[in-house]
């Protein structure tokens, strides 16, 4: 599970706290909501829900869902110079319905949908984290998803297909171009999957509570061989590295006393991946929400439960920025794979001081597997910490 | 210092002309303040609206008379990656249930803005998506929906350029300050989607709003723009508008200095006869070793009292003033110039302060000459009056030579060729002054001639008036200088507006020839072409003509455009300064030329010959001028254009109005009755008349010179307590005098005759001394002050009905103002006069 | 008899009116000296130039040939200013119509010219309170002078012309408009004016009364000035 925004109660809530924000995302930092408060609505009347597993289509599932409340696109990755210098990255397209249906009107501008994007770059090695929000809505072509030939854009900031086929049969696979510049960073990436969609969950249906609907559709392409150009401190760097891509849409998915979520995305050094969240309570009552993807370097998917593995916080580091703590240093166990890691920030500020802040930042793991020593990098994203 | 006691006690001893004139120098100031307070807060408001929608921008895209392609700001952000620009959409509809109400639609994507501006600040309470989310969502302030008595939620049915359609009220903003506030008073928010639908403007945006920063990013915006679009910075088109008021502010502040102008007069009529009054006192002062300086001081002391007091009522009156103007002077910019809501008269402290510098710089003027005469007087032992009165006939012959200097200022100012407007002005200044100087000598040469008449009809008293008048010639030139130059401002203006008002009727009469106008209502919206194709297949019309009002909005202001597809004989109603209709048809049909109205040509210097560059949708291009043609309508000007050029250059096919022409025969108010129940009901087109558009455009006229008309009651106030106050100090001054005629037999009836005859006699002196100045006042303000700023020829319409008006004013004022020294003095018994003196 | 040591002396003093027609000769060479505290009567018809000769004598005027000295000084070559400095601090006005300032109290009238003069308040005080207790008028002190009679208003003016203790008091006609029993008070007065024993009068007049008051009387005739045989 992947986003800080998952189950939004309502963009207008959103927008409103955006229109507050005088001079834009890059000034001064909006009130951010609790996550609790924003996801714990019920306003779902109209929306399409993720009630039950449905298989995908690709390409068409590429593309928006309209019907379904919130939706993202969600590309990270680590990349390094040809002399190992690192950079980490995020770019990821929002979708935000407004009204479950789109407006009566002849006007090009009539929508209901609006798209915000986030783009942060780390410099690992240079101790940089820039990050940059836009908003705009998903009308006149100034944003949106096509499904083919793949295109998500917002404004100048865009993922876009560049021709090149994946290799034949590989389901739901992508060749992609992402290119998104802010005043402090620039990437222009090629991405190409190399292992198929991954659905999580049941077939796709990533349940999020125990109360139905409160899930999402979440898939993966969780191997993406990227090369390209970097931009940070008005220098481009030629990088390459692995990128991985997430697509989830859904109406709800929170329940009331959950308090946020821990999220980690690691790519190891087998060609195996690994996807974990967990949910973190307020009431100690709630039963403890968990679950995983174990993609073994064939592409073969091991869905893992909550007793399947465990994660095991070793370290906290606080935001000067916000004075929130969050966990820098993690212990996970997968018993079932004899798979134990130590996973740590590549640098601790990577805090997205966007109209959500959450943390999200590039990470690098070391460990065992079968008793085999590995390593790997990947992304962690940390909402509802204050 | 004692001698101030002096001057005080002389103040208070005489409380009636202090106060009058007090009331005077207040009533000037607070003229000059309301005026300039009601300019400075229409100045304001505008500036405030501009700023409103212009927010953080520093530049605007505009385009043609349609607006811009919505595509290019999709291109400008997504193809080219600009950041700080705005899509604004914007019109003006009009409330169903209140047809007199027009509502601004400004439409913004709520996701774009990212800026500060008012309008934004505004709705920081408000669910801003909930634009996005809800159907014809709209929001209002607080206020306005009090205004219109909404609640909230509630819902606005409104017509605009894009018909009748419903707004959502969902919130009610209360903006962040009393200005915003006002801002926001007649606007409704709404997404740039609701407002292309509501006005009409599908596809298109009213401009983009950018933040450029720096040559460079201005020079790529321009780059990337299409040949219709053009780059303005906010404040050059701030300014340009400005422009268009500039020379009707100019007018009121000149009519409001004209007030001030005449309460100075008052000062000095005071001053000059208090020191009159006094000069024995001041001989005596003299002689026991008093300076000249000292008394220079005293007497200009006084008056700055005098002028303070007054300064400091005038400010508080012109306050109040300015509130009255306000509405008038909004009312006006409304009818000519641009859609602007000012409710509130904002205290500018400037406005306050040159009224200030203004009463008090007057009434140290004004005390010049008086305490100079003051300072002049020598030490006598004993003391005569005659000596005083015979300098002052003495002078007279002086003062007219003296009259020579600014009348040739004043013509050489009024005269010069190519002379702007404040130079027209000063002018018309420096002929009053002149005109002043004279005034005396032309005194004397009314009463001789009066002399003999008078005489006749009232004996002994005719005499005696005539005489009196003479012998206190020190005293009562100033005063009927000022009356006269009172009155004659009053005539002038009258003449001028009648002259105005008789050339604008005469012409719509020309103008007008159709029998029957259809026009969407007050400019919110087009008509719908069905509706012409359906009035045209009517077997009663003969013919029919459609216009387009529209303008052109460029870095170098804005152009009004007029559209019509005229035939050869519609055409042949323009009538022509320059050119004629039949030679400037050809072309002008062609598409060749366009004809400019007389304003235009005269603001733009531009003549038949010249070209008139407009920017086109496929950039600028010149049209050459084939005739110039009187229109009074717009006094920044228009240039005319027929459809057909019209459309070949701007993607635009709107009509604003069109006229029909029915067959001969035809009754023409049946006709309408039928039209308006089968055709018109619920289209929201407004027909009319040729008789009712003609009433309605002198309505529009009467309107704006609603001001003109209140500053000149005003001004005849003023001059009416001058000269009422001077009068009476001049006749309760000769209680002795009179003390002795009554002693010697004279009933109080006869000196209560004689009293109102001598007033009476110095208030007709200065009527016909003020027709001629009048009427030279008038032809000045046709010919040179209205030609000035606004480029219109005016026949001149004399009516006598102003003459006789000021004459009987002038006469009145003389009269009223001896009626009450004749009661006292004549109430007063003979010995206690004669025993005081 | 005239002193060594004149308060003031005119020297073939002459004024001379350019009138429209012609010049008009008021005086002609006239030579006076005027002793320190003596009181001196001019006597002569209405238009002899008696009022000339005091407008001369104060500074009012200028002759238009002549000198007159007042303790040596010319004062016919002094300009504007300093004659009216000098007419401030040296002479004392009496008028034939008293002349008092309508707007300002009896008690004002008299600190007026002290007031001129540079005295400090405290000081001018006690000399105005002084002056009339002396005139018996302490209680009109706050009186205007329309509320006086006409023998009180000139005995204030007389006031008013010594107190500020002037070299020279100038009085034109000072009994002219009164009774017989007030013109009595008034010479009286300016015989035996408080503090007078160095100040010189000079009054113009044709009253009998106040030549026979006078230490010496002067005619004036067709611009000539005689002395009279006591």
């Amino acid at each position: 599970m992947n986003s800080v925004t998952a189950g939004l109660r309502s963009l207008p809530a959103v927008a409103a706290l955006w229109l507050i924000a005088c001079g834009g995302p890059q000034g001064n930092a909006p009130p951010v909501q609790s996550v609790v408060e924003t996801l714990s609505s019920t306003d779902t009347q109209g929306y399409q829900r993720a009630m039950a597993p449905t298989p995908f289509a690709f390409p068409r599932d590429h593309g928006a869902h309209p019907g379904f409340k919130s939706e993202w696109w969600y590309f990270t990755g680590n990349l390094s110079t040809a002399d190992e210098r690192r950079f980490g990255f995020q770019f990821t397209l929002f979708r935000f319905a407004v009204a479950p249906e789109p407006p009566v009107s002849a006007s090009a501008w009539a929508t209901n949908q609006a798209y915000m994007a986030h783009f942060a770059v780390t410099d690992v090695d240079g101790d940089g984290f820039y990050h940059d929000e836009r908003v705009a809505r998903g009308a006149l072509g100034l944003a949106g998803v096509d499904s083919a030939p793949f295109r998500a854009w917002l404004e100048d900031w865009r993922v876009t297909a560049d021709g090149a086929e994946p290799a034949r049969g590989c389901d739901g696979c992508l060749s992609l171009r992402v290119t998104a510049a802010s005043d402090a960073a620039a990437i222009a990436l090629s991405l190409t999957s190399t292992k198929p969609a991954v659905r999580h969950g049941d077939n796709g249906l990533s349940q999020k509570s125990a109360t139905p609907g409160n899930a999402s559709y979440y898939y993966s392409l969780t191997r993406m061989a990227t090369t390209g150009t970097l931009r940070v401190g008005g220098e481009t760097h030629v990088v390459s590295g692995l990128s991985w891509f997430d697509h989830e849409w859904s109406t709800s998915a929170l329940e009331a006393g959950q308090t946020g979520w821990d999220w980690f995305s690691l790519q190891l050094s087998g060609a195996a991946e690994l996807m974990l969240y967990r949910f973190r309570n307020r009431d100690a009552a709630l039963a403890e929400f968990a679950s995983g993807s174990y993609v073994d370097p064939d592409g073969g998917v091991t869905r893992l439960h909550p007793g399947d593995f465990a994660i095991e916080v070793l370290d906290a580091w606080t935001s000067p920025v916000s004075g929130v703590a969050y966990p820098a240093k993690w212990r996970i166990r997968v018993p079932r794979r004899a798979l134990e890691l130590e996973v740590t920030p590549r640098l601790p500020r990577q805090e997205m001081n966007t109209t959500f802040r959450y943390w999200e930042g590039s990470v690098s793991a070391t460990g065992r597997e079968a008793g085999r020593p590995v390593s790997g990098t990947g992304y962690v994203e940390l909402t509802g910490y204050q | 210092m004692m001698l101030a006691r002096v001057s005080l006690r002389n103040l208070l001893r005489h409380p009636w002309q202090s106060i009058l004139s007090m009331v005077g120098i207040a009533l000037g100031v607070a003229v000059v303040i309301a005026i300039d307070l009601t300019n400075d807060s229409a100045r304001r408001a505008f500036k405030l609206s501009n700023e409103m929608v212009a927010g953080q921008a520093t530049h605007h895209i505009i385009g043609g008379p349609a607006g811009l392609d919505e595509t290019l700001y999709r291109d400008l952000r997504v193809e080219h990656g600009l950041r700080q620009l705005w899509p604004v959409v914007e019109g003006t509809v009009r409330l169903v249930a209140h047809d007199a109400e027009r509502l601004s639609v400004i439409g913004i994507d709520p996701l774009a803005q990212t800026d500060n501006s008012a309008i934004y600040r505004a709705t920081r309470d408000l669910s801003a998506t909930e634009l996005l989310s809800t159907d014809n969502a709209a929001l209002l302030t607080d206020a306005t929906a009090r205004r219109l008595g909404l609640a909230i939620p509630g819902e606005l049915k409104v017509r605009g350029a894009g018909g009748l359609h419903r707004l959502r009220v969902t919130a009610a903003g209360k903006p962040g300050s009393a200005l915003e506030e006002q801002a926001l008073r007649a606007v409704v928010l709404t997404d740039i989607a609701t407002a292309q639908v509501v006005t009409g403007r599908l596809g298109r945006l009213t401009r983009i709003d950018l933040e450029l920063a720096g040559p460079e990013a201005v020079a790529r915006v321009r780059r990337l723009l299409p040949p219709e679009a053009e780059l303005a910075g906010s404040a050059s088109r701030g300014n340009a508008l400005r422009q268009m008021t500039r020379a009707f502010e100019i007018n009121l502040t000149a009519l409001s200095l004209l007030a001030l102008v005449v309460g100075m007069f008052l000062i000095y009529n005071t001053m000059t006869v208090s020191v009159l009054q006094r000069h024995a006192q001041i001989a005596t002062l003299r002689t026991l070793g008093v300076g000249d300086r000292e008394l220079f001081l005293a007497v200009g002391g006084e008056a700055l009292a005098l002028g303070v007091l007054g300064v400091l009522a005038g400010i508080a009156l012109g306050i109040s003033l300015s509130h009255q103007l306000l509405g008038l002077v909004a009312q006006t910019i409304n009818d000519l110039y641009f859609r602007l809501d000012v409710q509130k008269v904002s205290i500018s402290a400037l406005s306050l302060a040159k009224g200030v510098a203004l009463g008090i710089g007057a009434t140290v003027l004004a005390a010049l000459a008086p305490a100079l005469e003051a300072s002049r007087v020598p030490p006598q032992i004993t003391y005569t009056r005659s000596g005083q009165e015979s300098a002052a006939r003495s002078s007279v012959g002086r003062l007219a030579r003296w009259a020579l200097a600014p009348s040739a200022a004043a013509a050489v100012l009024l005269a010069l060729p190519g002379g702007n407007l404040y130079a027209g002005f000063a002018g018309l200044f420096f002929a009053i002054f002149g005109f002043a100087l004279l005034a005396p000598a032309l005194l004397l040469l009314i009463v001789r001639i009066t002399h003999r008449g008078l005489s006749r009809a009232l004996g002994l008293i005719g005499r005696m008036a005539g005489r009196g008048v003479t012998e206190s010639l020190s005293r009562t030139r100033v005063t009927v200088a000022a009356l006269a130059v009172a009155v004659s401002a009053t005539v002038g203006v009258g003449i001028m507006i009648t002259s105005f008002r008789a050339t604008v009727e005469h012409w719509l009469v020309n103008y007008l020839r159709a029998d029957l106008y259809v026009s969407a209502s007050g400019g919110a919206g087009n008509v719908d072409p069905g509706v012409i194709r359906r009035v045209a297949a009517l077997p009663e019309v003969a013919s029919i003509t459609t216009a387009r009002w529209t303008k052109l909005d460029g870095a170098a202001g804005r152009t009004q455009l007029f559209v019509l597809d005229a035939d050869a004989a519609a055409f042949a109603n323009f009538q022509f300064k320059h050119g004629d209709a039949a030679g400037a048809w050809p072309r002008f049909k062609s598409g060749e030329a366009v004809i400019v109205s007389e304003p235009y040509a005269y603001h733009n210097r531009r003549g038949v010959g010249d070209t008139v560059v407009l920017r086109t949708d496929s950039g600028t291009r010149e049209f050459a001028i084939a005739g110039v043609f009187y229109d009074y309508g717009s006094d920044r000007g228009v240039v005319a254009l027929h459809r057909d050029t019209y459309q070949r250059h701007w993607a635009d096919a709107a009509i604003s109005s069109f006229a029909v022409y029915l067959d001969p025969g035809v009754d023409a108010e049946r006709f309408a009755a039928a039209l308006e129940r089968d055709v018109l009901a619920g289209s929201g087109l407004t027909l009319r008349s040729n008789r009712q558009l003609r009433a309605l455009s002198m309505d529009i006229f009467d309107r704006t010179f609603a001001v003109t008309q209140v500053l000149r009651v005003l001004t005849v106030v003023i001059a009416v307590i001058g000269i009422f106050s001077a009068l009476m100090s001049i006749q309760l001054e000769r209680g002795r005098e009179f003390a002795v005629l009554r002693a010697n037999g004279f009933t109080p009836r006869q000196l209560w005759a004689l009293v109102t005859t001598e007033t009476g006699l110095l208030g007709l002196a200065a009527g016909v001394l003020a027709l001629p100045l009048g009427l030279f006042l008038a032809l000045a303000l046709i010919f040179i002050i209205n030609q000035r700023s606004f480029g219109w020829t005016m026949q001149v319409w004399l009516t006598p009905e102003h003459f006789v008006l000021g004459l009987a004013l002038a006469v009145g004022a003389g009269l009223l103002a001896g009626l009450y020294p004749a009661l006292r003095l004549a109430r007063t018994p003979p010995s206690f006069a004669l025993r005081h003196e | 008899m005239a002193d060594a040591d004149p308060i003031i002396a005119l020297s073939d003093v002459h004024k001379i009116y350019p009138d429209a027609q012609r010049e008009r000769t008021v005086l002609r060479g006239i030579n006076a000296r005027f002793r320190s505290g003596e009181f001196v009567a001019i006597l002569g018809r209405s238009g002899s130039g008696k009022s000339t000769l005091l407008n001369l004598l104060g500074g009012i005027d200028l002759p238009s040939r002549g000198d007159i000295l007042f303790r040596g000084m010319n004062i016919s070559t002094l300009d504007e200013r300093r004659r009216t400095l000098f007419r401030r601090e040296h002479i004392g006005f009496v008028f034939q119509f008293f002349n008092l300032i309508p707007t300002l109290t009896v008690f004002e009238n008299l600190a007026f010219t002290l007031d001129l003069n540079g005295i400090d308040r405290a000081r001018a005080q006690q000399r105005v309170a002084e002056l009339l207790s002396q005139l018996g008028l302490s209680d009109r002190a706050d009186a205007f002078p329309d509320r006086l009679s006409g023998g009180e208003q000139q005995r204030i003016a007389v006031a008013r012309a010594v107190a500020h203790k002037p070299s020279l008091v100038l009085a034109d006609e000072p009994t002219g408009n009164l009774d017989r029993d007030t013109e009595h008070q008034v010479l009286a007065l300016l015989r035996a004016m408080p503090g007078r024993d160095y100040t010189t009068v000079i009054a113009a007049t044709h009253s009998p009364e106040v030549a026979s008051c006078a230490d010496r009387i002067l005619h004036l005739q067709d611009g000539a000035l005689a002395e009279a045989a006591s």
